[in-house]
């Protein structure tokens, strides 16, 4: 069996963004993040990641967000339990109003060799619509600070679909996005997420979606201008320049086994999946009193791995190897999923080759439709 | 035995809240019937539905002896009835057993629309009717001008009417005097034969039918063999008795009393409201009473369980409503979009509501409802009627030479300064003006003829809302008359979906048809491909909406702690697809169809 990757949850942040859905609060307590450090530091022992994990990612929330000190320990628990040196990708998600050239070097020398910035727009307007804390200068100076401190493998997270966002406008970004030399990129369509203020105020009406035909024109476009570019599209939203694609997260839409430590973490172990409690407090917790911390759980059947398989794997610009998901699961999806597979390749989204189902040009943008035939004949 | 001099029967009819149950509920204390302390308000609207709602539903009769002041001792039996147009049936069927009626009024609203319609009909049974105003102790009760309406609008002398308070009970023995006083001891020979007429029944689960009877004229007791006229069936008397108002037994009952009687009946079908009870004796046997008219149901909606599996259970829990109340009809339907489920007809809209409420409360039942039609008639080529209570029914349109629809008299009362508002809602609906009488110089009543199906379409909140909730009003079937209806296909991508397809008149098709294809656009989920609506008649598109493609349709971001979520995501679409109907290429959810054919919020 292959061994687990890890994921680190870093649940603070400077400013909760209002599209925002992930684990995060705005916390400026240090005793809160003090708990923080030796909570995880009890997880990781409780947990027990292989030392030499195929990927680990540190993300939150902001991981820069603790002040140098902080960040420091933080960096030296997860040495304890890991040998980050050793493992083949280690990233850290850096935001650019709290990375400093301190703590860049402090992760670099920690053994951290990846590093994902969130830009998000380089657009004073869309920065304030989006609550970012930074402006776009701090981008530029995030990724120098980076690469001073040794990084040679720098992703930007990207967001499109902003409402009023045209074709030209995205394009400007991912210009200066490209100025920057990132070594990889990560361009999501705005969505609009159940409970957050952004969705709530469009739901009142207080901020309109952005028009469809727009935003479908300016996903198609990315694609194109990013592979002119050198970048090739290795997923629905991510484009791997000269760093490659981004292992730790392809490893989730391959269905690998990771261990997820931090509030709100999941964990994938063989069709097991568990997502720790949320609330920071709660977390912590029943960490301390060595209990663990899953808030919530599920374990799929087989069958249901299949189809999960086909859904996340169609995301993936390889397409999902039918074959070897029947070889992994046991289960194979051309004749569990028959009916499916005939009505999306009969509908034009998705064909056969070889061995794997690929979306065609016209199925690109609609991964999910294709995903959801199969979910639905579980 | 109780001298029949001493007795008098007499019914409360009010127009709905105008405090019939309350002063039932002082009387009730006056005579002593029942104890202060067991009091609660309303006391006889014991069933859950009528106590959570305020009103009446099932009439309740109650026997109380009261020591009048001229020193004797009387027997009164006591009917509360409904106030509500729906439940008029149980008024009049109460009406028969008794001789007067208590007309309470309520001094602060006036005469209403029901004021006016049980009055007549306690006239129509010859009854005694007594004036009573009530609520005086309301600051705006203004029970002089509300005696000149009462005057003015029912003929009925009220300069003398007795104006109390149910509520604080001022007066209220006013009325127990003035029912010893005006209101007839009823006629009849305990020697002669018996007949009883039967004016309800009731299921009891312990004790079977318990029916309710008036004994008009001889003598019953227990252990008598005894037939039911009509429907022919012998039975022993187990046990007759009195309500005080529950049931307390009592060895004899004699011509003029109201009582119950017990013996051994299973089901309610059985027994026939209006029916008469003599002795089975071949010498003894008396012909039956006139009995009553069985009411019709007017208006009719199909009941659908959401669980498809609850089929049975819906089945089992409308006969066991259907026990005690036999007004309402149902029968099964299937339909494309919503399953196997009953078409079921009703007195009126409240009595629709009620039926509905009661399956949900007390079966326990998840229940989707469509929206509420009347029946129609279809004159056919060959010159027969048939009746058509739901467009599936509709027969070929070409062995259909024309359409008929009900037509109800309207009545409405209202103040003055809303007779314009009340004249062009009526005239919209296509109400055709009669008259107006006018009460007193402030209110007036408005009569039109109106179709039916007009006033089943939310009518009554309209008129509401135009007259700022002062109107009250009422209908009567009075017949069909021809008229210009269509049948309105709803069209997906060109298929037919029969289920959403309904008759109306020809000048409402457009806009009905546009309704409905505005919320399918809202509750049709976007496909691949764009999605058509049209509404047509025969082969004329009368409205046509659009549904986009999708343009796109990927998840942005999938981390490792997004994939349980959004794919449960996903998975919630899937079930609400399992509940899909394929159209053509078409997926309609059921959420669709339910907003189309089920009643509420437009
Ligand atoms: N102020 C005041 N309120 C009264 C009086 N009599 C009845 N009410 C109130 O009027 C409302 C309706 O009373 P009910 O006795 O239920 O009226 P009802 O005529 O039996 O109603 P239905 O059976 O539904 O037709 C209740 O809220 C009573 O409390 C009264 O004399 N004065
Ligand atoms: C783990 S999150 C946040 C990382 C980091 N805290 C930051 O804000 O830069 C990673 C990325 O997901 C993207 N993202 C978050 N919410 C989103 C949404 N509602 N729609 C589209 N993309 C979103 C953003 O581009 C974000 O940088
Ligand atoms: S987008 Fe990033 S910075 Fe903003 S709230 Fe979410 S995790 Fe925090
Ligand atoms: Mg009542």
């Amino acid at each position: 069996m292959a061994l687990p990757s890890l994921y680190v949850h870093v649940p603070f942040c400077v400013v909760k963004c209002g599209y925002c859905d992930f684990n995060s609060y705005v916390v400026d307590d240090a005793a809160v993040m003090d708990r923080f450090v030796r909570a995880l530091d009890l997880e990781l022992a409780a947990v027990a990641p292989p030392s030499v994990p195929p990927t680990v990612f540190v993300g939150g929330g902001t991981p820069t967000y603790l002040d140098a000190a902080r960040f420091e320990s933080f960096l030296a628990v997860l040495r304890t339990h890991v040998e980050l040196d050793r493992v083949a990708e280690v990233t850290i998600e850096a935001n650019p109003e709290s990375l400093d050239r301190t703590k860049a070097q402090l992760a670099f020398d920690a053994g951290f060799r990846r590093a994902s910035v969130g830009a998000q727009s380089f657009d004073a307007a869309r920065l304030r619509f989006l609550d970012r804390a930074h402006d776009a200068a701090a981008v530029g100076r995030a990724v120098a600070d980076l690469r001073a401190a040794g990084f040679e493998n720098i992703s930007l997270d990207l967001m499109f679909g902003l409402p009023g966002q045209t074709v030209a406008e995205w394009e400007r970004d991912l210009e200066t996005a490209l100025a920057l030399e990132p070594d990889h990129l990560s361009c999501y369509h705005l969505t609009f997420e159940p409970g957050t203020r952004l969705t709530r105020d469009h739901r009142q009406g207080r901020v309109a979606a952005n028009d469809e035909d727009e935003d479908k024109r300016m996903f198609l476009r990315t694609r194109e201008l990013l592979h002119a570019r050198g970048f090739e599209a290795y997923e629905v939203s991510n484009f791997a320049g000269p760093g490659g694609p981004c292992r730790h997260n392809d490893h989730y839409w391959l269905q690998g086994d990771y261990i997820g430590v931090g509030p709100g973490a999941s964990s994938h172990a063989g069709g097991w999946r568990g997502t720790n409690l949320k609330a920071v407090e709660a977390w912590a917790q029943a960490v301390e009193r060595g209990l663990p911390p899953t808030g919530e759980a599920e374990t799929l059947t087989r069958r249901q791995r299949a189809a999960e398989a086909v859904w996340l794997g169609v995301r993936r610009t390889a397409g999902v190897d039918l074959v070897a998901v029947a070889r992994r699961l046991g289960v194979d999806p051309r004749a569990a999923f028959e009916g499916a597979l005939r009505r999306v390749t009969a509908a034009g989204l998705a064909l056969c080759t070889g061995d794997s189902l690929v979306l065609t040009e016209e199925g690109l943008p609609f991964g999910d439709a294709v995903g959801t035939a199969f979910l639905e004949d579980v | 035995m109780t001298d029949t001099r001493l007795i008098r029967n007499f019914s409360i009819v009010a127009h709905v809240d105008h405090g019939k149950s309350t002063l039932a509920d002082r009387l009730l204390e006056l005579t002593l019937t029942v104890e202060k302390r067991q009091m609660k308000e309303q006391l006889l609207d014991d069933m859950e539905l009528e106590r959570e709602r305020g009103i009446t539903i099932k009439a309740r009769a109650v026997a109380m002896r009261y020591k009048a002041a001229d020193g004797q001792t009387y027997l009164f039996n006591l009917i509360d009835t409904p106030g509500h147009v729906d439940f008029n049936y149980e008024v009049q069927k109460s009406l028969q057993a008794c001789e007067g009626a208590l007309l309470l009024v309520d001094a602060s609203q006036g005469v209403e629309a029901q004021t006016v319609v049980n009055a007549l009909l306690a006239e129509q049974a010859q009854l005694a009717v007594v004036p009573v105003l009530n609520k005086i102790d309301l600051p705006h009760a203004r029970p002089e001008q509300v005696a000149t309406e009462v005057e003015d609008a029912l003929c009925i002398p009220a300069e003398d009417a007795i104006a109390i308070s149910a509520k604080t009970g001022v007066n209220c023995e006013q009325v127990l005097e003035a029912i010893v006083a005006l209101v007839p001891p009823p006629v009849g020979n305990p020697d002669n034969k018996l007949q009883a007429l039967i004016f309800d029944a009731a299921y009891d689960d312990y004790r079977g039918v318990v029916i309710y009877m008036r004994v008009k004229e001889g003598t019953i007791r227990k252990g008598d063999s005894v037939r039911t006229v009509a429907a022919g069936k012998a039975y022993e008397v187990l046990e007759i008795g009195r309500l005080a108002p529950r049931m307390v037994a009592e060895n004899v009952l004699h011509a003029g009393e109201v009582g119950y009687l017990i013996c051994n009946i299973k089901q309610l079908e059985d027994v026939k409201i209006g029916d008469t009870v003599t002795h089975e004796k071949e010498a003894l046997r008396a012909p039956a009473l006139a009995g009553f008219k069985d009411p019709k149901p007017m208006v009719f909606c199909g009941f659908y369980p959401t669980n498809t599996a609850d089929f049975d259970d819906l089945r089992k829990s409308l006969e066991k409503l259907r026990i005690n109340d036999s007004s309402f009809s149902f029968e099964p339907e299937t339909s494309d979009a919503l399953g196997f489920g009953f078409r079921c007809g009703f007195l009126g809209l409240l009595h629709m509501e009620v039926i509905q409420q009661r399956l949900e409360r007390e079966q326990d039942m998840d229940l989707v409802q469509t929206a509420p039609n009347v029946t129609y008639r279809v004159v056919l080529t060959d010159g027969t009627e048939k009746e058509v209570r739901s467009p599936s029914e509709m027969p070929d349109p070409a062995r259909i030479e024309s359409y008929r629809e009900p037509i109800v008299e309207v009545r409405i009362v209202v103040p003055t300064e809303h007779i314009g508002a009340v004249m062009k809602l009526a005239t919209d609906r296509r109400g055709i003006y009669e008259k107006t009488d006018y009460y007193g110089s402030q209110r007036v009543m408005l009569t039109f003829a109106m179709p039916f199906s007009e006033i089943i379409f939310d009518f009554h909140d309209r008129l509401k809302s135009a007259t700022r909730g002062f109107a009250t009003m009422d209908y009567e079937l009075r017949g069909f008359e021809d008229a210009d209806l269509v049948k309105v296909r709803i069209l997906v991508s060109t298929n037919e979906v029969d289920a959403l397809s309904f008759l109306c008149h020809r000048t409402v098709a457009d806009t009905r048809g546009r309704k409905i294809l505005q919320k399918l656009r809202t509750e049709i989920p976007r496909h691949l491909f764009e999605v058509a609506l049209q509404a047509a008649v025969g082969g004329k598109i009368i409205a046509r909406e659009n549904i986009r493609a999708l343009s796109k349709n990927v998840t942005a971001k999938c981390y490792g702690g997004d994939i349980t979520r959004k794919r449960k995501l996903l998975e919630k679409q899937k079930k609400g697809k399992k509940r899909m109907k394929q159209v053509g290429n078409v997926e309609i959810p059921q959420a669709a169809f339910l907003s189309v054919l089920s009643t509420g919020d437009d």
